[in-house]
């Protein structure tokens, strides 16, 4: 199998001086409104995407400290998504331009109630709490098409012209596109082939990443960042539903060592190098967690 | 009134700066622009002999008023709404209004007819612009906040980020310059003047700062301290994950400087940590967020709600922290270390410098990105900072040096030192600003020495 070209270091935190790029590419289509089981509750794949991804973005948006100057979050990093079906479709604004950490925490679509696993100091545990939280995305499921190709072609642009309107932004981490998906590409194209194109670009500091999140009603299996083929093909998935998560393994970065380090030192995750961005029916969560850590600024905070 | 069409990210400072008028000028505007069309319209009236213009200038005028008119049910539901979500414009709203009433008065007196019959509708309305007026005039002379704010506006747009608040020159880079995306665009700073930002000067010791990114002096989130004989100096790193750490990195050196911790046990470090937790609280209450809020109404930005400092309270903010003690005289010194702000002790042997001591961390690889921390937080766990604190104590000799560094500086002092590199050496002979400054471009530049906040204390014993 062949590793996606990658090099660099990985190691320039978000900063306000090395602003990131976060793409989120989001599966649109109708197959995204069959129904999974996820902590009890039901969702359609569609309604779980959009809720993984308002909870990615609240988290990034909540982490971001307040800028003793402005009293707005500091403005560290861009969001830009992209929904796909049968058309590829800006979902944060009509322009499809980057909207920064400060703008997005002052402009939510609106208010809901989630519920959220909660790590509790004083116990040492986590338990699950409702929240309200603010959401920017709504969810809609119902193409005929699953033109991922052509989102990811629509991703490729954007991280060129946000490296191009910065000269500063080439020694910023890699923009790191995350792609929500049931897997089965249905349109114009190689996904494979863009997603390639993908990690041609990129900056000083390292290549484009590219994540891919696979949620399935297919399957109760998860598998959390493979680092070899053979551990898709040993789930025994159906036949369409295994092509789709190969296809979709092959679309997805190596994880960055300085990533991993960091995932290590935050949260005691042990994983080891030559792992891929590639969750196969992932926790949430998780994903939240792990995205989290790889992209925070220069410190953390303990004790 | 400050209408919100003005945004923040616009460079407002000059004409502000000038004197002009920012408050209500739109309003201004289109009042002088009614008066003298109503004058004009007067004059023609008496001027039989140009009946066309006369109707001309009539035309004009009224579509002006009807103009006029709009414009000031728009401000009124605008300021309405302002007003509601933050009382402390309330002064400024209530200014507006006056001038929209005075307007509405004029308003009022050009409609209404010359007819004798119509002399109660015009007294109304000579009384409103009056009354109007006045309040507007008494309402105006109140305005020491802003004044205040629009002469900070003045005197910080003299500091292209050269000098710090209290004199330390910190130079302007040869190779870096000032990444200007990072002032929310071209605002003046705000905090120079903040003793919580200020920077020691010191007369035996030495000290250096360099700002991540060679970013404004306010900017930065290390803060030291020391006492006037300069045996009791504490230097803490704000973490930049976390909101306003610089007062509180200030707070924590001051509070070493009056009152060395060296007995610690929950009770001790409680009670050592009170006193700066509350005048954190009270500094973000009391100063942050009323000096935000008075640029914000000047530069028409809409107003933080109150949530936004009970948030930053609650989440608090952080620091390392590193204080030390020396006794000169008895060749002894004393530090409490939380965190990755680091000692290192140097003796000399002739022909070089050689470290004698490192503390907390002793290598390059015990550094990472998450250090142990104090928070602000009244309610966090004394307990699990204890496990923290390091405490050391050593003894030193005439023409030895103490060096107090920032994560930073002290990485790439124990990287250097275990690539058998001298580069370093030239740290604890240094005096000139510009050179510290040359040297840590040059470095950042090799990627050598990470881009943050660099400070860096040397203590001659």
């Amino acid at each position: 199998m062949e590793i996606p070209y990658q090099r660099g270091a990985y190691k320039q935190p978000w900063s306000r001086q090395r602003r990131g790029l976060l793409i989120f590419l989001l599966d649109q289509s109708g197959s995204m409104s069959n129904r999974i089981n996820l902590q009890g509750q039901s969702y359609t794949n569609g309604e779980m995407a959009t809720v993984t991804l308002n909870s990615l973005i609240w988290s990034v948006v909540s982490n971001a400290s307040i800028d003793s100057q402005t009293g707005r979050r500091k403005n560290y990093c861009d969001l830009l998504v992209f929904g796909y079906g049968d058309y590829i479709k800006p979902l944060l604004n009509t322009s499809g331009a980057p909207v920064s950490v400060p703008d997005l925490a002052d402009n939510p679509r609106g208010h809901h109630r989630v519920r959220v696993k909660k790590y509790d100091p004083a116990t040492g545990q986590s338990a699950w709490a409702d929240e309200t939280q603010p959401y920017w995305i709504e969810c809609t499921a119902n193409s005929k098409r699953t033109e991922m190709a052509r989102a990811l072609a629509s991703a490729y642009d954007a991280v060129q012209r946000w490296l191009m309107a910065d000269q500063r932004r080439r020694q910023s981490f890699p923009p790191i596109v995350l792609n929500v998906t049931d897997g089965q590409h249905n349109g114009a194209g190689d996904p494979v082939q863009e997603a390639h194109k993908l990690f041609q670009i990129g900056t000083e500091d390292g290549q484009v990443l590219l994540f891919n999140c696979h949620l399935t009603h297919m399957s109760t299996q998860a598998l959390i960042f493979p680092s070899d083929i053979v551990q898709i093909r040993a789930m025994n998935l159906p036949q369409q539903e295994q092509q789709g998560a190969e296809q979709l393994f092959e679309m997805s970065s190596l994880i960055p060592t300085s990533m991993i380090q960091r995932a290590r030192d935050a949260f005691n995750i042990g994983l080891t190098p030559g792992i891929r961005g590639f969750m196969y029916n992932a926790d949430a969560q998780y994903l939240i967690n792990f995205l989290n850590w790889g992209t925070r600024q220069s410190q953390g905070i303990v004790g | 009134m400050r209408r919100a069409s003005i945004r923040s990210d616009q460079p407002i400072q000059a004409p502000l700066a000038k004197g002009d008028m920012a408050v209500d000028g739109h309003l201004l505007v289109a009042v002088g622009a009614v008066l003298i069309a109503a004058a004009a319209e007067r004059v023609a009236q008496f001027t039989i002999v140009f009946p066309t213009l006369g109707r001309l200038l009539s035309y004009i005028t009224h579509g002006l008023l009807g103009l006029a008119v709009l414009y000031c049910l728009f401000e009124l539901s605008f300021q309405w709404i302002t007003a509601s979500n933050d009382p402390a414009s309330a002064r400024g709203v209530s200014a507006s209004a006056a001038c929209g009433s005075f307007l509405l008065g004029v308003v009022a007196i050009l409609f209404v007819g010359n007819s004798q019959a119509f002399l109660l509708f015009d007294g109304i309305g000579i009384g409103i612009s009056i009354i109007a007026l006045f309040s507007f005039l008494l309402s105006g002379s109140g305005t020491t906040t802003d004044e205040a704010v629009r002469k900070d506006l003045q005197e910080t747009e003299l500091l292209p980020g050269a000098v710090s608040a209290k004199g330390v020159v910190v130079p302007p880079s040869a190779t870096f310059q000032r990444d200007t995306e990072l002032a929310e665009e071209v605002l003046p700073p705000l905090f120079v003047n903040d003793p919580f930002f200020s920077v020691p000067q010191l007369r035996t010791a030495r000290l250096f700062m360099q700002v991540k990114s060679n970013d404004l002096p306010v900017n930065c989130e290390d803060a030291c301290a020391a006492s006037a004989d300069e045996t009791r100096l504490a230097l803490c790193d704000g973490t930049s994950s976390s909101s306003l750490p610089r007062p509180w990195a200030t707070l924590l050196a001051q509070q070493w400087v009056k009152q060395p911790l060296h007995d610690i046990n929950v009770a001790t470090m409680a009670q050592w940590l009170e006193e700066p937790r509350q005048r954190w609280k009270a500094w973000v209450y009391e100063t942050w967020l009323p000096t935000l809020n008075s640029r914000n109404r000047v530069t028409g930005s809409p107003p933080l709600s109150i949530s936004r400092a009970h948030e930053v309270v609650k989440n608090g903010a952080f620091s390392t922290f590193l204080g030390v003690t020396v006794d000169r005289k008895m060749g002894e010194w004393w530090a409490t270390a939380i965190g990755d702000t680091c000692l290192f002790v140097f003796y000399s042997n002739a022909t070089a410098w050689q470290l004698q001591y490192s503390f907390p961390l002793q290598s390059l690889i015990e550094f990472n990105d998450t250090p142990p921390s104090i928070n602000s937080h009244p309610g966090s766990n004394v307990d699990m900072l204890l496990r923290h604190v390091r405490q050391a104590h050593g003894t030193c000799r005439e023409g030895d040096v103490l060096v107090m560094a920032t994560d930073a500086m002290a990485a790439w002092v124990l990287k250097q030192i275990e690539q058998g590199a001298s580069e370093w050496q030239m740290l604890l002979s240094l005096n000139d600003t510009r050179r510290f400054a040359q040297l840590v471009d040059t470095q950042r530049h090799r990627g050598q020495l990470h881009d943050d906040d660099v400070t860096l204390i040397v203590i001659p014993v």
